[in-house]
C-alpha cells in the first residue's frame, strides 16, 4: 500500500468509526428509554391505573410512549453532540492543544541541552528526509518511556516525547520511536485519532453527568431524591457501558495502526533493532511506558506504548502487547525478503520491464552503455554515467511510491545536508528574525541584478536597517547553496517562524508577495515556494482553518479543466520548443484515467501563473486516490525529458507538497550520496 | 390472491436482480475498455515522440555516413510504416489486426535502428558528435517509456479480457458485442537478439 491508499483507508476507518459510534448511541437511547419508561410508571402510579382497567391495550403498546421516546432521544443525542462539539472545538487548534492539555512543554529550538539537541536533530533529519515541515517538539515530564504525535495534517502536527525517552534511550532507539511517530503523521492516523477523541468525549459526558447526578442526589433530601438517584444510576451505568464500547472500537482501530507504524519505522530507518530495543527497554523499565498524568487517558490511543499498567492482551488494550510487537519486528529482521519488499514499495512489477529491455524487445537501449535500470533512479544506485551537477535522475514511475515514505538514504542525505549548512545559516534558522531574513534572501533574484535591486529597494523602504543588513548577510550565505536546499531550508526555518506573533506573520506573507512580484514576471518556482510557506504556517496564522477536511473532487473528471491548466503550466517549464512542450503535456495528461474520453486541446493552454495557482488549489481538494492520479500526471509532465534539471525537480517537489503530499528529497544519484 | 402477489413479487425481484447484474457487468466492461484505450493513448504519446526523433537522427547521421544510403532509407521506410500503423492502431486500440501490424512495424523499426547503430560503431567522428549523443539518449529514454506504457496497456487489456471471459460478464459481453482485445507485442523474430550498440 502506498501513501494514498493509507490515507484513503484512514478516511474509510473514520467513516466506519462514526457508524459504529452511531450504533453505540442508538443502543444507549434504547437503554435510556427503557429506564425512562420504568421511572415514568414508578413515579406516576396513576398512569398504570388508567390503563389497568383496559385489557385491550397490550403491554407492548403500553411501553410505547412516543413523547417520552423523543425526549430521551433528543436528550441523549443533544448531550453527546454537545460533548463532541465541545471537544472538537477545543481540538481545532490541532496537535498543539493536545500536547498543552497534557502539560507538555515546547522545546526551545535554541536549546543547548545535549539530550534535547539530539532529539531536535533526529526530528529535523526525519522531517527533511520525508518532506514534512519540522514539527514542534514537546517534552512531558514523565519518567516512563512514551511518545505521541498529534495533529490534523502534517502542517499542524506535533511530536511529544517523555523525559524517560530522552534519558533512557540511545540515539538509534529514539530514532526508531520518532520514525514510528512520523509514520502516524504520514499515514493519516493522527487525524483519525483526534476524531476518536472528539466522539468518545461526547459519550463520556453522559457518564460524567450521571456521576454528578449521583453525587448531587446524596445531598437532596427532598421529594424526588429517589428519581434523581435512579436517573443518575442509569446515566452512569449506561454511559459507562457506552464509553466502554467506544473504548473497544478505539482499541481495535488503534492496535492495527500500531503494527503498521512499527513496520513503517523499520522501513524508514531500515534498522529493526532501534525500535525493538526501545520496546524491550519499556518492558524492563521500572515505569514501563506508564504515565502519571490523568489527562493522558483520553489520548491513550495516540501514544507509542500503552499508558496504563504493563499491557497484556485484552480487548480494551489500546496497544498490542509489547512481546507481540517485538516478535513481529524480529520476524521482520529475520526475514530479509520481507525487508527488501519493504524497500520496494512499488506495486508495479518491475522485473518484466527489465527483462524486456534485456531481451532487446524494447529496442537498443539497455544493450548500450549500462544505463541504470529504470526503477533505481530515486533510490541510491550511483549512476555510472557522468552527469553534471545540474542534472538529476528521477524516474517518473518512482514518484508515487516514494510519497509519504522515507528511507535511510534520505536520512543520511538529510543529515549531511544539515551538517553542511554554514554556521551563520545554522544560527539564523534558530530564531524568528533570522529565519525571516533567510526566507527573504531566498526570494531575492540571483540572476537579474536589476530585479534584485528593486527587491532590495522595497525591503529598505519597509524594513529596519538591521533587518536589511541581516538579509544582505543571509543572501551572501544563501548564494552558495545548492538549489535543492531551498525547500529543506524553508522546512528548517518553519519552527522559528512559528514563534512570530500572528500580525507579524501576516505582514511576513505580504512582504513575500511583494518580493515575488517585484520582478514583474512571477516564476513558478518562486510561486510554489510561497505556496509551500503559506501551507506550512497556515495553522499558526488562522487556527480555525486547521481542520480542513473538505474534499471537493472525488473523481478525476470533476477538476478536469484544472488538470489541463496545471499540466500546461508545468509543461512550459524547462521545455522550450513547441514540440517538446506538447510532448511533455501529453505524457502527463494521458496518465490520468479516462483522459481519452475528454476533449483534449491540440496544443497546451497558455495559463497565467495565477490561473495555475488557482487550479492547484482546486487539485489540492481532491480525495487521496484522485490526488494520486494528479501527482502521477504532474510527475510525468515534469520528468519526461532525458535531462531533468535540479530546478525542474525541485519545482515538482514543491508542487507535490503543495498538493498536501509529503515527498522525500530527490537524491543526487550521480554522486552517490548513500 | 396472496400467493399470486407473492409470485409477482418474486418475479419482480428476479427481474431487478438480473437487471442489476446486467447493468453492473456492462458498466464494468465499459470502464475496463476505457482503461485500456486510455493506456494505449500513453503508448501513442511516446511512439509519436520516437517517430519525431528519428528524422533528426537520420539527418545527423547522413553527414557522416555517405555510403550507407540503404540503411538510412530502410530506417526512414520502417518509420513511415510504423507511423501509419500507429495511426491505424490509435483509431482502434486493442483491435487484433491493428495491434499485430503495429507490433510488427515497431519490431521492424527497432531492428533497422539497431542496424544503423551497429554501423555507426565504425564511425568514430559520429560517436563523438554531441547531437548524436543527445539524440541517442533521448531515444533510449523514450524506449524505456514505451516499455512502461506498453506494460500498463497489456495489463489493462488482460484485465479486460479476463472480465470479458468470466461468468456472468461473458454473457453481457456477447450481448453487447464487446470484442476481445489484443496485447501489443513486438513479435518479429529477427529482433529477438539484442542489437549491440556501445557508445
Amino acid at each position: 500500500m502506498n501513501f494514498f491508499e493509507h490515507q484513503d483507508q484512514a478516511r474509510r476507518n473514520t467513516t466506519r468509526l462514526v457508524v459504529l459510534f452511531g450504533v453505540a448511541i442508538a443502543s444507549m437511547i434504547l437503554a435510556f428509554y427503557i429506564v425512562a419508561v420504568c421511572i415514568y410508571f414508578y413515579s406516576t402510579p396513576n398512569a398504570l391505573m388508567e390503563y389497568g382497567g383496559d385489557q385491550t391495550i397490550s403491554a407492548i403498546a403500553l411501553m410505547w410512549q412516543p413523547g417520552l421516546f423523543m425526549m430521551v432521544a433528543a436528550g441523549t443525542v443533544g448531550f453527546v453532540g454537545l460533548g463532541s462539539a465541545y471537544k472538537v472545538f477545543q481540538l481545532r487548534g490541532g496537535g498543539r492543544v493536545v500536547a498543552q492539555s497534557m502539560g507538555a512543554v515546547l522545546v526551545n529550538i535554541q536549546t543547548d541541552d545535549e539530550d534535547l539537541r539530539r532529539l531536535l536533530n533526529i526530528v529535523e533529519e526525519m522531517a527533511i528526509a520525508s518532506g514534512v515541515p519540522v514539527p514542534p517538539v514537546y517534552v512531558m515530564d514523565e519518567s516512563g518511556i512514551n511518545a505521541f504525535a498529534a495533529g490534523f495534517t502534517m502542517n499542524d502536527a506535533i511530536i511529544c516525547v517523555t523525559r524517560g525517552c530522552l534519558e533512557d534511550l540511545t540515539r538509534d532507539e529514539l530514532q526508531g520511536v520518532i520514525a514510528h511517530e512520523f509514520s502516524h503523521i504520514l499515514n493519516g492516523d493522527m487525524r483519525l485519532n483526534l476524531h476518536i477523541v472528539g466522539i468518545l468525549h461526547g459519550i463520556l459526558i453522559i457518564h460524567l453527568l450521571g456521576r454528578s447526578c449521583l453525587r448531587g442526589g446524596r445531598y437532596i433530601r427532598r421529594k424526588g431524591a429517589a428519581q434523581t438517584f435512579l436517573i443518575g444510576l442509569a446515566l452512569t451505568t449506561i454511559g459507562g457501558v457506552g464509553f466502554l464500547c467506544g473504548r473497544l472500537i478505539k482499541s481495535a482501530v488503534s492496535r492495527q495502526r500500531e503494527f503498521l507504524a512499527d513496520a513503517s519505522a523499520v522501513q524508514f530507518t531500515r534498522n529493526p533493532h532501534g525500535i525493538s530495543n526501545a520496546l524491550r527497554k519499556i518492558d524492563t523499565h521500572d515505569w514501563g511506558s506508564r504515565l502519571k498524568t490523568a489527562k493522558a487517558e483520553e489520548a491513550s490511543h495516540m501514544f507509542f506504548g500503552s499508558i496504563g499498567r504493563k499491557s497484556f492482551s485484552h480487548p480494551f488494550a489500546t496497544h498490542p502487547p509489547l512481546s507481540e510487537r517485538i516478535r513481529r519486528l524480529e520476524s521482520l529482521n529475520k526475514n530479509p525478503e520481507w525487508m527488501s519488499q519493504l524497500r520496494q514499495i512499488d506495486p508495479r512489477p518491475r522485473k518484466p520491464i527489465g527483462v524486456a529491455i534485456a531481451e532487446g524487445a524494447a529496442g537498443f537501449s539497455a544493450a548500450s552503455r549500462s544505463s541504470p535500470p529504470p526503477g533505481s533512479a530515486v533510490n541510491h544506485a550511483p549512476s555510472p554515467s557522468p552527469s553534471t551537477s545540474d542534472e538529476i535522475q528521477v524516474n517518473p514511475e518512482e514518484v508515487i511510491p516514494a510519497i509519504g515514505t522515507t528511507a535511510p538514504e534520505h536520512l543520511v542525505y538529510a543529515k549531511r545536508l544539515l551538517d553542511q549548512l554554514s554556521l551563520p545559516i545554522q544560527q539564523s534558522i534558530r530564531y524568528a528574525q533570522g529565519a525571516k531574513a533567510l526566507i527573504y534572501a531566498l526570494l531575492l533574484d540571483s540572476e537579474h541584478a536589476d530585479v534584485r535591486d528593486r527587491q532590495l529597494q522595497h525591503l529598505k523602504q519597509t524594513e529596519t536597517i538591521d533587518t536589511v543588513n541581516t538579509i544582505q548577510q543571509a543572501r551572501a550565505d544563501a548564494a552558495l547553496l545548492d538549489p535543492r536546499m531551498r525547500l529543506p531550508l524553508v522546512d528548517l526555518a518553519i519552527p522559528a517562524l512559528r514563534d512570530l506573533p500572528i500580525q507579524e506573520l501576516s505582514r511576513f506573507f505580504k512582504q513575500i508577495q511583494a518580493l515575488v512580484r517585484a520582478d514583474g514576471r512571477l516564476s513558478l518556482s518562486e510561486y510554489t515556494l510561497q505556496v509551500v510557506l503559506q501551507q506550512r504556517l497556515q495553522p499558526y496564522v488562522n487556527s480555525s482553518k486547521v481542520n480542513q477536511t473538505t474534499i471537493k473532487h472525488t473523481t478525476v473528471e470533476s477538476a478536469w479543466n484544472d488538470c489541463l491548466t496545471v499540466l500546461s503550466g508545468l509543461a512550459q517549464v524547462g521545455h522550450t520548443t513547441a514540440d517538446e512542450v506538447n510532448y511533455a503535456f501529453r505524457s502527463g495528461l494521458y496518465r490520468l484515467p479516462n483522459a481519452r474520453q475528454h476533449g483534449i486541446p491540440d496544443t497546451p493552454l497558455k495559463p497565467s501563473l495565477h490561473e495555475v495557482g488557482a487550479s492547484l488549489k482546486q487539485l489540492a481538494q481532491a480525495s487521496p486516490c484522485v490526488k494520486k492520479a494528479y501527482v502521477d500526471a504532474c510527475a510525468h509532465t515534469v520528468l519526461v525529458d532525458k535531462t531533468v534539471t535540479l530546478r525542474e525537480a525541485e519545482l515538482l517537489r514543491a508542487i507535490v507538497i503543495s498538493l498536501g503530499c509529503p515527498i522525500p528529497p530527490f537524491l543526487d544519484t550521480a554522486h552517490g550520496v548513500s | 390472491m396472496a400467493a399470486l402477489l407473492l409470485f409477482l413479487f418474486i418475479i419482480f425481484g428476479f427481474i431487478v436482480l438480473v437487471a442489476s447484474i446486467v447493468i453492473g457487468g456492462y458498466n464494468s466492461l465499459v470502464t475496463l475498455r476505457n482503461r485500456y484505450q486510455n493506456a494505449f493513448a500513453q503508448i501513442d504519446v511516446q511512439l509519436r515522440r520516437r517517430y519525431d526523433l528519428i528524422p533528426n537522427l537520420v539527418e545527423t547521421v547522413k553527414g557522416y555516413m555517405k555510403h550507407e544510403r540503404e540503411t538510412l532509407e530502410a530506417v526512414i521506410q520502417a518509420r513511415n510504416v510504423a507511423v501509419s500503423a500507429n495511426a491505424q492502431a490509435v483509431q482502434t486500440p486493442g483491435d487484433p489486426q491493428a495491434m499485430d501490424q503495429l507490433g510488427a512495424a515497431e519490431a521492424a523499426l527497432t531492428g533497422s535502428l539497431g542496424r544503423l547503430f551497429a554501423l555507426a560503431e565504425s564511425y568514430p567522428d559520429l560517436k563523438a558528435d554531441r547531437t548524436m549523443g543527445d539524440l541517442m539518449e533521448e531515444l533510449r529514454s523514450t524506449e524505456n517509456k514505451i516499455a512502461f506504457a506498453r506494460q500498463a496497456f497489456n495489463d489493462a487489456v488482460t484485465l479486460y479480457n479476463t472480465k470479458r471471459e468470466v461468468f456472468p460478464s461473458n454473457l453481457i459481453a456477447g450481448m453487447f458485442n464487446f470484442g476481445s482485445a489484443q496485447l501489443l507485442e513486438e513479435s518479429a523474430p529477427e529482433v529477438k537478439a539484442a542489437p549491440r550498440v556501445s557508445f
